[in-house]
Order: C-alpha cells, then sequence, then structure tokens
C-alpha cells in the first residue's frame, strides 16, 4: 500500500519568486535563478539574506543547462553547505523539481525546502533519440505533428473546427498579456492567432515559445512556519502531488489523454476533492488543442464538450474554473525547467488573492498538470492558506 | 508499392510492432530473444493526418503529409503519405506501403507510386 507522505506531515508554499521568461538572451543562468530565488526568499522572509541559511535543502528542474548548475548557482547567496539535487524530466522538470522539496519537507528530511526550474535554449539531446529505437517516421513528427495527428482525430470524432481550437490560445494570450513575467505579453486577435501555419491546425501563436526564465518556489513544514513567524494566510498547503508515466495500451489508443486521466484520478483522489473544486488550473497546453484534451481527461467536463465550455467563459479568468489564467505554456512560456515550478508560483499568487489583473475571485483549490516527453505526468493540488 | 512490412512478434502476449521491438516487449515484457521475425501486409486505414508547414530539416520539402495509420495486421505506424491525391485523403481512407529511397512511406490505395 503507497502512503501519502503528506497526509502525516503537511508541505506548505511560503515563498515565489520568478524571472522573466524570455528569447535566449547573454545573461547567465546563473543570474536569472539568483533573481528568482531572492524574489522568493524576500517574499518568505523579511530579510533574504540572514533567511538562505534556513533552507535545508535545493532541487533544481532543468532539462538542458548540463551537469552541476546548481551550486554555482546557489553558492552566490552564500555557500552553507545545504543539501542539492537535480532533477531532469523534460517538461515536468520543474513540477518534480517541487513534488521531490515536497516530499523531502513531508518526510521530515527538511524544514525549508527550495524547489527551483531554470533553463536557458540549448540543442536538445533526447536520450530514447539515440537508442536504436526504430521507428517509420524518421523524424518527421515534431511535437507540433504528433498533437497534430491527434487533433485529426479529436476533430472528426467531435466535429471540432481550427477556429475553435484556436480559441484556447485567445484566451491564454488574452491573460498572458496582463502577466508581466510572462514570454509574450501581447493580447491577439483571433485573425493574429491564424496566421502562419505551422503543422495541423497549429499556426505559430497556438505553439508555445521555448525561451529562458526562471522560477523559484520554497516549501515549509508547519514547524518551520510557525518558528519563523510567517503568516499562515499566504502559505497555501499542497494537499495533492502526483508523478505518472504512460502505461502500455493498445496501439492507436489516446495515450496522452489517457496517462493524464490516470494521474488526475488518483491526484484528485489524493487532494480529497474533485474537477468541480477546482477554482484556478494551470495547465499544460504547448499546443493549443492539448488544453481541450486535459480539460476532457481530468474530468473538468465530458468527452467533446471544452470548446462549448470555451466558448461560454467557463475558463476565463471570473469563469467557473480559470484555466492558464498565467496566460500558460502558450502565453507565458515554456522555457522547460522553470514551466512547471512557475505554474506553482501562479497558483499561490491566485490563492493567496495577490494576482492583480488576473485575479480568480475566491480562489480556493488551484491545480498544476504538465506533460513532459517520454510520457510522464506530473499534477499538484493546493490549498488556501487557512485564515 | 511494398506490402510487406518487416517487424516483430511476441511470442509471450503475441503483441505485434512495426518496426521491430529491438529490445523488449512494451506490453508483457518478453526480452527479445522471446520475439520473432515478422512479416506484415503493409495495407491499413489512416487514423490521424496532418499537414505539415513548417519543419526543422529541409528534406523533406514543405509542404508534406503525415499520416497514423493503423495496419489490418495491428500494429500503428506513422510515415509520410506521398501521392498525387493528398487532399482527398482523410481519417478512414485506405493507404498502403511504398518504398521511397529505402524509407516506407504511405499512398492511397488505388493509386500508383509516384
Amino acid at each position: 500500500m503507497i502512503r501519502n507522505p503528506l497526509e502525516a506531515r503537511a508541505a506548505y508554499v511560503v515563498g515565489i519568486g520568478l524571472h522573466r521568461y524570455r528569447p535566449l538572451s547573454d545573461q547567465s543562468y546563473v543570474e536569472l535563478g539568483l533573481t528568482a530565488v531572492r524574489a522568493a526568499l524576500a517574499d518568505a522572509f523579511d530579510d533574504p539574506v540572514e533567511a538562505w541559511p534556513r533552507v535545508d535543502v535545493a532541487i533544481t528542474g532543468t532539462a538542458l543547462l548540463g551537469m552541476a548548475p546548481t551550486r554555482a548557482m546557489l553558492a552566490r547567496l552564500g555557500a552553507s553547505g545545504l543539501a542539492m539535487h537535480q532533477v531532469e524530466n523534460a517538461s515536468a522538470s520543474g513540477s518534480t523539481a517541487v513534488a521531490q522539496a515536497a516530499l523531502s519537507v513531508a518526510s521530515g528530511q527538511s524544514d525549508v525546502a527550495l524547489a527551483i526550474g531554470i533553463d536557458k535554449p540549448a540543442a536538445w539531446r533526447v536520450a530514447a533519440a539515440s537508442a536504436d529505437i526504430p521507428s517509420l517516421d524518421g523524424g518527421l513528427v515534431a511535437p507540433f505533428t504528433h498533437f497534430a495527428l491527434l487533433a485529426s482525430r479529436y476533430q472528426q470524432k467531435f466535429a471540432v473546427t481550427d477556429v475553435e481550437i484556436a480559441q484556447v490560445a485567445v484566451k491564454n494570450h488574452r491573460n498572458g498579456a496582463l502577466n508581466p513575467y510572462g514570454h509574450r505579453q501581447k493580447e491577439r486577435t483571433l485573425e493574429e492567432i491564424m496566421r502562419d501555419p505551422i503543422s495541423g491546425p497549429f499556426t505559430r501563436l497556438q505553439c508555445c515559445p521555448v525561451g529562458e526564465g526562471a522560477a523559484a518556489v520554497i516549501l515549509a513544514s508547519a514547524d518551520a512556519i510557525e518558528r519563523y513567524g510567517l503568516d499562515p494566510v499566504r502559505c497555501p498547503r499542497i494537499i495533492g502531488s502526483v508523478a505518472r508515466s504512460q502505461g502500455f495500451l493498445d496501439p492507436g489508443s489516446d495515450a496522452d489523454s489517457a496517462l493524464t486521466v490516470d494521474t488526475a484520478r488518483r491526484t484528485f483522489d489524493q487532494a480529497g476533492i474533485g474537477p468541480s473544486d477546482v477554482d484556478v488550473l494551470e495547465v499544460h497546453d504547448a499546443f493549443s488543442v492539448e488544453e481541450l484534451f486535459y480539460l476532457e481527461a481530468m474530468g473538468f467536463c465530458g468527452p467533446g464538450e471544452s470548446v462549448k465550455r470555451l466558448a461560454e467563459g467557463v475558463w476565463d479568468i471570473g469563469g467557473r474554473c480559470a484555466v492558464s489564467p498565467s496566460g500558460g505554456l502558450l502565453a507565458m512560456g515554456h522555457p522547460l525547467g522553470p514551466t512547471g515550478t512557475g505554474q506553482i508560483v501562479e497558483i499561490t499568487r491566485q490563492l493567496r488573492g495577490e494576482a492583480g489583473p488576473r485575479q480568480q475571485p475566491g480562489a480556493r483549490y488551484g491545480v498544476a498538470h504538465m506533460v513532459g516527453l517520454g510520457a510522464v505526468c506530473v499534477m499538484h493540488v493546493l490549498e488556501r492558506g487557512a485564515s | 508499392m511494398t506490402r510487406n512490412l518487416s517487424g516483430r512478434r511476441c511470442t509471450r502476449c503475441e503483441l505485434v510492432t512495426v518496426p521491430g521491438e529491438p529490445f523488449g516487449c512494451e506490453r508483457c515484457g518478453a526480452r527479445r530473444e522471446e520475439h520473432v521475425d515478422a512479416e506484415f501486409d503493409s495495407a491499413g486505414t489512416v487514423h490521424g493526418i496532418a499537414v505539415v508547414y513548417r519543419h526543422a530539416r529541409e528534406e523533406p520539402p514543405t509542404p508534406f503529409t503525415v499520416v497514423e495509420v493503423r495496419l489490418d495486421a495491428g500494429p500503428v505506424v506513422r510515415t509520410r503519405l506521398v501521392g498525387s491525391q493528398l487532399e482527398s485523403a482523410g481519417i478512414g481512407s485506405r493507404v498502403v506501403g511504398t518504398r521511397i529511397d529505402g524509407r516506407v512511406n504511405m499512398v492511397l490505395e488505388g493509386e500508383t507510386t509516384p
């Protein structure tokens, strides 16, 4: 029987910080990371320099930086000798860093744990691509074409048009225009979204930009919150944290949706809530149609219904559940490592009521969902801090 | 046109793979020594289709069409759809394999190989 360690010892988000997501620059990753970590320390504690030695462990989620990036970065906060790990889990690297940091607190190994997501654009070296696993497609199926193939089946099955899919991007660019940390910060008309085809129904603005950035989340136990005199209202609790990988399915099945179905079911079971309780959802919308797939897979609506709900404004900020209020991967961006950690930053802002013009009124429960190449899926549920 | 595709069949759970699985069975875990060579008819039905307008490499020139095909023999493969009537292709279209430069592509059934 698998036990949920978060039930025995809770983990809370006490500090959040970001470096803006943006196209590749000359700036060192160290500068990007320190910006996010210092912001998270300042958010959590009165004096970030004094508070830094309180952090027991740092876990860095990165897909592209290479070997041993963490100490070169964090030593510049004062080399405290804390434990350091690095996790690589493709697009879900930053989510996995948060999951591992939560586990560290829950297990009692640490009282204060730092999760960092960080990356700068670089050549992708995908292990399986050099593993002598043969395929017929000969590299023709880029990720956007993989999802274009799935989209074609979905569109035929539920009579969904290209324009209906593009409306996901209209919403997420509208949200992203309100996010000063986003890669793309411009509201777009449907006409603009529909320009510049890439693959299948996707256009350039329906594919996420992959740039650079950093995100940091500080997690702490209830003991640490009390010891350091932190305001519990500003500390959402992690009530669900689940990671899964794709199981075997019959050839031609919709494996991507099935993976999210499996992960979501376990995550909601662990959290003790359901999709109808969720006020804010950050979803893996690397390509516009994915948001529709995963909303249905997570049970936010029935199969084929998500475009209707989208048109009704159900997923808008101020609707029943704000979906990708940050702008999501499509607008806030997808710098790989930072993305999953950044989702927790956005949800924390929302649950604190500090999201400014992006604020979902009365947000109590927030869910973060990331998928990574392979495929893997990582989800978290956060509950507003107790007043 | 090529009717034959080479693959492997797992003797433990009967899962068939094209191209042949070289390491171990994804369904039951049987090692490769328990897999045998198998030949399959390349005929199948389009299960997914996408026109690609942008591609990182120069070859093939864009736009080109990629299909996911459920072979009558069971496996699902992804490859390029070639031929002169691509606009008439859709989910449910019948296709068959054709070998171009040693690589298996698909054409609509009844069309001649380009």
